[in-house]
This record gives structure tokens, sequence and C-alpha cells, in this order.
């Protein structure tokens, strides 16, 4: 196991190498120019463009551009923004926790609804009880985030007073923003634990179980839910990986300091240093997460080898 | 009970043809077949048939009528340039449902063929290609869509090349993870010992027990990809306004869901119910095909 | 109630600007129970530096106008006043500027404010190294031609005459900063820190989320004439939320989380008015509205004929009810309609006539095929190709445009895009037309943006319109001292500029401010654009 782990983190670095020169190599290729961003709407000449081109380091060869940035990270500088000339680590760093906070709060939330209302229709498959479960889950996955999200500032801001609308930093200012965020998954997550149940509860093995005359809790917590997880598992480390595409929209929404919407701001306007930045953590923190995950399956069906 | 579903595998095994009729007969049975095939056929004969049953051009201005709430005239009430929303819901949904269905079916046939020889053979090919995958997973969707787009230029059918690309790796971890498990069940170990080929083995045998997640995982996939599709619209890739299309509706509707709600409102239904279809669809496909479980 | 208040300056001097008292009570609470601390809500959300010479943001401009003094300052009416400068003179034509320094401010680092101060931050800007944009035009962009420094007089000298420097001066990015500070913050000067003069002190600065300023107490020489006070603020601390999205900004305020917003909805603005826990305050923007840039050197955008057939063609009295929700008003000239210098006789040019429009295509020679229902010349199609970015604003402009085109046979085709490919395609000069909009307050920097060949070259001046004669009459019109005479300058601009039916000019748009109703002593500069709170304070 410690062998496969090790590995595992060794093949880590040839995909975040890969990652980071595909997008650079994309950012390159795609049209847009962040001098041009830089330069914006306002008054400006071609050769102010060229200049500011060339301050970019924009005008050198691709390898060259590439490797001075990976030596530069290497050195433990992730350079400035291009367009703001923000530093990189700093914009990142101060992001970071507000992110995790979010993503951790939704996941623990669309956790417990998600299998909590899976585990409920499954066990009462074919009723009133698994009907109701599957609308609120249907709901979840087609009622886009931002009406949800308006729909919860309008009601619990703005009517009731509850709780703010906008920012971070402290409780009840998370509540809204994971509510609204958990809502998605959990319809998501609700459906995948029902359909995993359904196909366990239905396995020989769980039959003999039964049949035995082990006592229904046991059924389900011993043999059912566990088998039940692996998909579920990896649905939900996708889902924490997703933290920075996932929560864009609820960042912009609920006015929240996060990385998704820099990031998307970020690629759109061409700021290389600040895309390459930040696609070094995300690929890093997927590396780890799946890594995590893979474990995970061992611990959950000891018949899962890895080679 | 279990002797009995342990022959009825084994029957299925030995007549390839009489499972086709079988599964006929056992979808005509099954209440959520029926009642999926219904509503997403309806869906479908509603939007073929947009330009007979509309009652409006879905991009004419009725400026005096903006942002009207359904009435007699407006079904569905007008958009903030007065267009009928009736009309852009039915016309809407044939860029929608192509981009849905068409892109979550990319992402999954894909996914899901990576994840079987991926879990199967493990080994390299499975360190290959999950790397491969956390390489597509840790790229900014947006930029995957942009590059697309610039090497194969601006076309409808890009738009959901790229959000299927986009999409793949969901389906690749859920099935590799399921044939991971399933490979170990014993009547496979059997099957692999008794030197059966891997392709049957694999799609015979290890693909109809990791169905299941793979079609809850596509029905969840269709909104989104609904809704995603969207956002590449106002990334200038694929529909430009003023063709009507759900996501993009419900994303401009957005600034008026104060003061008119009927905007966002009834493309968001179109969706529900499209989804809606698509998992009984799904689910009672799923309870057919799934050789264990009773119907 | 709605306070609509238009005090546009047409005879008089720079400007346009209006002041607002926000409530007619005068009383004051005594200072203990009040609140002194400002939260607003604020849409300009992309901050990109708050260094007055860098940044390209009008929204950052009203942030740090609280952190920086100008040597004067503008009043909302138009009429300049000392700010750190005591007195100042302009020679005869206009191409040396005078200013006498006051002895007594000091900057937020204890550096002196001296003449030397304000030379470094002049000569800052010009450098190359800045990329300076917003402030280089301001201070007259490669017509500065360098500051001399006699004890406690500047003078700033230029080339060829500057008519439009003292409005320059008195925007906050030519605000006076530290030399100590910019010299010690280096590259983070903008980002971790500013050092200014003014009555609020930087604080901290969370990109993407807020920016936050704190008293000066040792402030001491505001424009008693402008502010009505010139000791420390009543506000101990302001707090700017960035906040992109309007209906959150809304909520924001009606949940008590902010005291003042920005950028209100219009169509939200009925039901905050007849909310007593609301007050609305609606300006006319200066400077420049919404409009349509036709490039001069593509077909078909380039023949005269085409131009002025869009220009018929659209009904923007509707346009104006249908895409800003009845708020602003039909535009007829590059500059709105409070400008000094607006010319009101430009309404007269288009009028909405659709006849008229396929009249003037007809005669062009471009045949309505009937079959598609466009224009055609030659087996050509009238195809004008449309670009913006994929804003929501952008979509519903071009959408009724091309509703409002297609009924006289002209392809509109939209095209929106992510915002730096639209730059990369608008700035080689791919489309035929793309959306402007601008604020300013002095009518050179609208035309010269607009119409200068200057600018023509992938610049601003996107309707890549060379025109010698049209650059001399902007040359001309900038350096003329006398107002009259400026003015008529202008109104031959505008009246070449709808001759030639060089753009198609949609709305003067309105700014709109919602707050708490105790919120008082807002003075609002620049067309309405930018609200400052140094004289605010809770009744």
């Amino acid at each position: 196991m410690i062998r496969y782990i090790a590995n595992r983190l060794l093949q880590a670095i040839p995909t975040v190498i890969l990652v980071t020169i595909l997008v650079f190599l994309m950012l390159h290729f795609t049209p847009g120019d962040p001098a041009q961003v830089f330069l914006g709407d306002r008054h400006s000449t071609p050769e102010q463009l060229e200049r500011v081109r060339a301050e970019m380091g924009l005008d050198r060869p691709l390898y060259e551009q590439y490797l001075n940035y990976m030596s530069n990270v290497l050195h433990g500088d992730l350079g400035r923004s291009l367009i703001t000339n923000f530093p990189v680590d700093d914009t990142i760093l101060t992001r970071i926790p507000h992110t995790l906070e979010l993503t951790l709060a939704s996941m623990l939330i669309s956790t417990v609804l998600g299998v909590g209302l899976g585990m409920l229709a499954a066990l009462r498959h074919n009723t009133i009880i698994d009907t109701i479960a599957m609308a609120f889950a249907l709901l979840g996955i087609s009622v886009p985030v931002y009406w949800s999200s308006l729909l919860f500032i309008l009601l619990f801001s703005v009517k009731l007073g509850w709780f703010p609308p906008i920012g971070q930093g402290s409780l009840d200012r998370l509540v809204l923003p994971a509510f609204a965020l958990a809502f998605v998954s959990a319809g998501a997550l609700a459906r995948m634990v029902r359909s995993s149940m359904l196909e366990v509860l239905n396995q020989d093995y769980v039959i003999t179980a039964r049949s035995k005359g082990l006592s229904e809790r046991v059924v389900i917590f011993r043999h059912t839910l566990r088998n039940a997880l692996i998909p579920v598992v990896t649905i939900l480390g996708l889902t924490f990986g997703n933290l920075v595409g996932g929560a864009v929209l609820t960042e912009t929404i609920f006015a929240r300091l996060g990385i998704g919407r820099m990031y998307v701001q970020a690629v759109v306007e061409k700021d290389f240093t600040l895309v390459q930045g930040t696609t070094l953590f995300v690929a890093l923190s997927y590396v780890l997460i799946n890594i995590g995950i893979d474990l995970i399956y061992v611990f959950i069906d000891p018949r899962i080898k890895y080679d | 009970m279990t002797e009995q579903s342990t022959v009825r595998v084994k029957l299925e095994q030995e007549r390839g043809e009489s499972r086709i009729l079988g599964f006929v007969r056992r979808a005509r049975r099954s209440p959520n077949v029926i009642v999926g095939t219904t509503v997403l056929s309806l869906v479908i004969i509603l939007v073929v048939l947009a330009p007979v049953l509309s009652p409006f051009d879905p991009i004419e201005q009725f400026r005096r009528e903006r942002l009207m709430g359904p009435s007699a005239t407006h079904y569905f009430g007008t958009d903030n340039l007065g267009r009928d929303i009736f009309a852009r819901v039915l016309f809407g949904g044939r860029i929608s449902l192509q981009v849905g269905i068409i892109s979550v079916s990319i992402a999954s046939l894909g996914g899901t063929f990576l994840g079987l020889i991926s879990g199967y053979y493990g080994r390299w090919l499975d360190s290959l290609i999950m790397r491969l995958i956390d390489v597509l997973l840790s790229f900014p969707s947006i930029l995957l869509a942009l590059a697309i787009v610039a090497v194969l230029g601006r076309d409808l059918r890009n738009v959901m090349l790229a959000v299927g690309i986009a999409t793949l790796p969901i389906y690749t971890r859920v099935v590799r993870a399921s044939t991971l498990s399933v490979k170990e069940i014993d009547y496979i170990t059997a099957a692999r010992a008794l030197g059966a080929p891997a392709w049957r083995i694999l799609f015979f045998h290890i693909l109809p027990n990791v169905l299941a997640p793979i079609i809850v995982v596509s029905t969840n996939g269709i909104a989104g990809a609904i809704i995603a599709g969207a956002a590449l619209s106002f990334l200038g890739v694929g529909a430009q306004p003023p063709t009507p299309e759900w996501g993009l509706m419900l994303s401009q509707g957005q600034e008026f869901l104060r003061v008119a709600w009927w905007v966002t409102t009834f493309p968001g239904l179109a969706i529900m119910v499209t989804v809606l279809g698509i998992n009984l669809l799904g689910d009672g496909l799923r309870d057919i095909l799934d050789p264990r479980l009773k119907i | 109630m709605i306070r609509k208040l238009r005090f546009g300056n047409r005879v008089g001097l720079l400007a346009l600007l209006m002041t607002v008292v926000l409530l007619l009570g005068v009383a004051l609470a005594p200072v203990s129970a009040q609140q002194t601390e400002l939260t607003i809500g604020f849409s300009f959300a992309d901050v990109d530096s708050l260094d007055p010479g860098v940044t390209t943001s009008s929204g950052v401009g009203i942030m740090i106008g609280h952190v920086f003094d100008t040597l004067i300052v503008q009043n909302p009416l138009g009429t300049f006043h000392p700010g750190l400068a005591t007195e100042w003179r302009v020679n005869d034509d206009a191409t040396e500027y005078t200013f006498v320094i006051r002895d007594d401010a000091v900057f937020h680092d204890g550096t002196p404010v001296n003449a030397e101060a304000v030379k470094f931050t002049f000569d800052r800007i010009v450098d190359p190294a800045l990329n300076s944009q917003m402030a280089f035009s301001f201070l007259g962009s490669t017509n500065y031609a360098g500051t001399d420094v006699d004890g406690n007089t500047v003078t700033v000298r230029f080339n060829s005459p500057n008519a439009a420097f003292l409005d320059g001066v008195s925007q906050p990015q030519l605000g006076i900063v530290s030399p100590t500070a910019v010299e010690e913050l280096g590259e983070d000067f903008g980002f971790a820190g500013i050092v200014g003069s003014g009555p609020f002190i930087f604080e901290s600065f969370t990109p993407g989320s807020e920016v936050v300023l704190v008293r000066n107490p040792d402030y001491n020489w505001g424009s008693e004439e402008v502010f009505g006070r010139s000791g420390p603020s009543d506000l101990e601390r302001i707090t700017f939320k960035l906040i992109e999205e309007p209906n959150t900004r809304l909520a924001a305020l009606e949940s008590g989380e902010v005291d003042f917003i920005d950028g209100v909805p219009g169509l939200d603005v009925q039901r905050l008015d007849e909310d007593p826990n609301f007050v609305i305050q609606q300006f006319d923007q200066a400077g420049h509205g919404w409009s349509l840039m036709f490039n001069q050197e593509k077909a078909p955008s380039n023949e005269l004929a085409v131009r002025r057939a869009v220009n018929y063609a659209i009904d923007k009295e509707t346009m104006v009810d249908v895409v800003w929700n009845g708020f602003g008003q039909p535009a007829c000239s590059p500059l709105t309609h409070v400008m000094f210098g607006y010319d009101p006789s430009t309404c007269d040019a288009f009028t909405y006539d659709p006849d008229m429009a396929a009249a003037i295509l007809d005669e062009a020679g471009w045949v309505l095929n009937e079959e598609t229902g466009i224009r055609e010349r030659d087996g050509v199609p009238l195809v004008l190709e449309h670009y913006a970015p994929d804003r929501p604003l952008s979509a519903a402009m071009a959408e009724f445009v091309q509703a409002d085109l297609a009924a006289v046979g002209i392809d509109f085709q939209i095209n929106l895009v992510e915002f730096s490919a639209y730059l990369d395609i608008v700035r080689a000069g791919e489309h035929n037309t793309q959306n402007w909009w601008d604020t300013q307050t002095d009518p050179d920097g609208v035309m010269r943006t607009l119409f200068h060949s200057s600018n023509a070259d992938g610049g601003t001046n996107r309707n890549r319109y060379r025109d010698e004669e049209m650059d001399r009459l902007i040359d001309t019109a900038a350096g003329i001292a006398d107002p009259v005479e400026r003015a008529a300058a202008y109104a031959q601009i505008q009246q070449k500029v709808n001759d030639e039916a060089l753009m198609v000019f949609f709305e003067d748009p309105v700014v709109i401010y919602a707050s708490v109703p105790n919120l008082e002593g807002l003075v609002v500069f620049s067309g309405g654009f930018q609200p400052n709170f140094y004289a605010a304070h809770f009744s």
C-alpha cells in the first residue's frame, strides 16, 4: 500500500507538469491578448501595445516564456498578475480559505441531505416517500443555482433578516451560500445513493443476510450502505475537487471571496500568470483528492486491490 | 430467490436473441419506462412541431407588451424585448435538447469506455488513463471550450463536444470505481478463469453491473449540460442572440427575476420536465437491464 | 420621492454637475449618538489598481477620490475652487498653468505636500514604464511638456493649447501622491497601500471583496466652498463592498447590510421610491452615453448611405423604454445633453423614419431581395457584423437594433464574444459595428477618443475615422479659452459628425443611487458619476 501511494505521488509530478504545459499552450493559442485587456478601452497606441507586450514577456519564444515561468515557480515566485500587477500567491492565498470553507460546508450539507434522502427513498422504494424524495432531488438538479441563491437572499436576508446576504468570514455569512450550493449536489447525490442502495439491496448477499434473520439495521449499515458508497464517494470526491469551478455563480451572487470567479475571469482575460498559478493549485488538489478517493475504495470494499 | 436470479443470469447469457424480446416485453410492463417515454416523446413532439404549434415568431418583438405576465395571448408571458416566451420555449428546445442529450452521450459513452478498460485492466493502462483524467479535471473547462472552438471553429457541434469532454471525467471515475469492485464478484472471476474473452466479460458481465450509476449521472448531467451550453453561448460559441435557447433564456432572465418571474420559470420548467422524462426512462431501463433486479 | 435634478450648465464653464443635499432637514443630531461608519454597495467590482496614475476604471476614481487631494476642486456646477493649490493662473493661449501650493497640507505618511510632490506626481504619469492611460489623458497625453518648480509654485507646460486641463487636474486620477510612499511601496503601491493627503486614509484592500478607508484626523484643507466644511470628516470609516450583481447589491441595501448603493436596476426604482426606508437619486450622466460605432474601413459600414439609413431606422424613443426600462433619454450627439458644448440642434439630424431609411438604401442601389428579406447590391447582401462583449446590456441593445434594421432589410449579425477576444477583433478592425460608452466631463476627451485620427490605429477611435479636417477642428477647440467660442467650435464638430453619420447615438443615461434616508451631505461630482462622501453624515 505504501508503495502504491509513493507510486501515485510520483505520478503526480508529470501530471501537474502536463497540465501546466497544456494550459500554457491553450492560453496562447486561443484568441485574446492580456496586453490588450490591460490597455482596455482607454486611450492607447500600437507602440504602447508593443511595449506592454514586451514588458509582459509575450514577445519572447513560447518555450522561453514557459521555462522562465516554471523556473520562477521552483524558486517560490508565482509572479504578479499581468492585468492588475497584484502578487499571484497573495491573490490565491487570500481566497483559498473562503473557498475551502464554502466547499466543506456545502459538502457536509449535501452529504447529509443527499445520503439521507437517497436512503429513505431506497428503503421505501415505490412508496409516496420515494416519490417525494425524488421530486425534491429533481428540483435540486434542475433549478439553476443563481435562481435558488437569489431566492434565499430575498427570503432569508431581505424578508426575514436572519442571515446577511453578502460577504464571508463568519458562520452566518456561510449559511446561505452553502445551502444554495449544496442544493444542487444534494439532488444528484440523493439519486445516486438511492440507485446504488436499490441495487445492493437486491444483491445475493444482502438477500442472504436478510433471510438469515439479521436485523434490518445490521443489513442496511453493515452490508448495504457500505457497498452502495463507492459511486457516492466518487461523486463526492469530484464535487470536492470541483471547488474551483463549482462555486463561480454562488460566489458572484453572494459577493463572496473565492477562487472560482477569479479563475474564470483570469482565463477570459488571458492573465497568464494568474491562470497558471491557480492551475498549479487546482491540479495539485485534484491529484491529492483522487489518491485519497482511491484509498477510500479499498477501505470500503476490501475486495478492491491495486497492483 | 437466490437461486432463481442466478439461474436467470445463466439463461440470459445462453439465449442472446430472446434477451431482446424479453427486454421489450418487460419494458412494456414497466410504469417508469411508459411514463418516461410518454413525457419525453411529448417534449420532443412539441419541440419538433414548434413552427406549427407556436402562435408567434420566437424572435418577433412586441415592444409595447414587454415583461407581461402569462395571459391568453402570451401563454407564458413576454420577455424584456416583448418576445413571446411560449414560442421561445418551444423553439429553444431544438437547440437545448440537442446540446443536453448529445453532449451527455459523448461524455457517457467516452467516459464509460475509458472507465471500463481502466478499471478492468488496471496496471499501467489504469495509471495512464486516470492521470489523463486528472489532467482533464484540473483544466479550467472554459479554457477547454475556448480551445476546442479555436481549433474546430464556432459551431454548435463543437459546443456539444466541449461540454462532453469537460464532463467525461465524472463518468470515467464512476465507472472505473464500480468496475474495480464488480470485477472481483465471483461469477466474473469465474468467467475469467473459464477463459471468456475480455470484451465479452467487459460488455456482457461488467457493463450491466455498472449501468445504474451511469444512468444516474447521465440524467443528472443533462440539466447541467443545457445550462453549461448557455454559458458557452456567452463566450461567443454556439447559439447567438436572438436565437432562443433554454439555458440562455434562464441566464438572461436573471436580471428580471424580481419583477418578472415568468421569464426564467418557464424555460426552467421545460428543463425540469425533460430531465424528469429522461430520469424515469433511465430508471426504468436500468431496472430492466439489470439482470439481478426483480421486476 | 424621486429627486431628478438637472442642473446642466450649458452656457457656463466646463461642466455639468450637480450637488445634492440629501434631506431637507438641517438640524444636526448630537454627535455622540450618530452612526459614523458608512458602508457602500459598490458595483465596480473589478479593481485594476488603486494607484491614481495607473487605474483605468472610473469606479476606482470614486473610491480613491477620498484618499487623494487634487490641486483644484471642481464643484458639481462646474466652477473651480482651491484644493491643494490656493490659487492658479492660466496664460493667454492655455499652454501654461501655474499653481500656488498650500503650505499646511501633509500626506498620510507625514511627508509634506509641496511643489516637488506635484512635479513628481505628474512626471511619474508620463513615464512610459507606468503605462498610465486615464491619468495620462487627463494630463494632456503627449501634449504635456513638463512641470517646473519655483518655491511653492508649479508651472505645468503644454506643447499646444489645452483648455481642458482645469477639468483634468480636478479629476481624482491626477490626485497628488506621496513621493516617499511611492518609493517605499514600489510595485505594491496601488495594491498593498496608497498614500495621499485626502480626508480618508487607506486601511485595507481585499481584491474582489472590499476597500476600507478610515478618517484622516489631521485633515484641515477641505474645500469649504464645495463641501461646506474643511476639517476632518464626520465619518470614521467608509467601507466599499464590491458587489457586482445588481440584484445582490439591492438586497444588501434592503437587508441593512449597506447604507448606499450605486447602479440601481431601473426596474426596481419605483418600488424603492415608494418605500419610506429608502431614497432614490438620479443624475443625468456626463460625457458620452450608449452608442454604436461604425468601422469606416470596412464595407458596408464605410458607406455614408448605409450609416444614414441605420440612423433613421432605429427607434431610439422605444429603445430607451425597452433596453433601459424608460430611464435616460434618446441621444442625439456624442455629448450627452448635460455636457458643456452640447448642441441641441443635433436632435434634428435624424428622426425615427424607416421609410426614409429604405429610400436612402434604394437610392444607393441596395435592393430588397423579397425571398430573404435582406437587401443586396451586385449579389452582395447588406450585412453588418456587430461585435460586443458578453454582457446582458450588450445583448439587449444588439437584439433591439437587429429587429429595427431587419425591418428595413439590413442583416445585423450579432456576435457576442468573451472580452479579450472582443478586444482582439475590434482593435484589429474586423467589426462593422461595436458599442461605446464613456463618462468624461470635458468635451475634448469625448471627441478625441472617438474621432481623432491619432486614436484610429486600434485605439479608442474604432470608427477608424481619419479626417484631417476633423483632427484640426478637435485640436483647435481644445485650445480655445473663451467658453462661448469653444462651445461654437464643438457645435461645428457635432454638425460634422451627424452630416457624415459617423455613429448612432442611442441613449443619454441616468446614474441612479439609492440610500438609507438619514444619510446626508452627499456631493456628487462629474455629472453624477462621482459620489463623494467626505461631507456625508447620518442624521
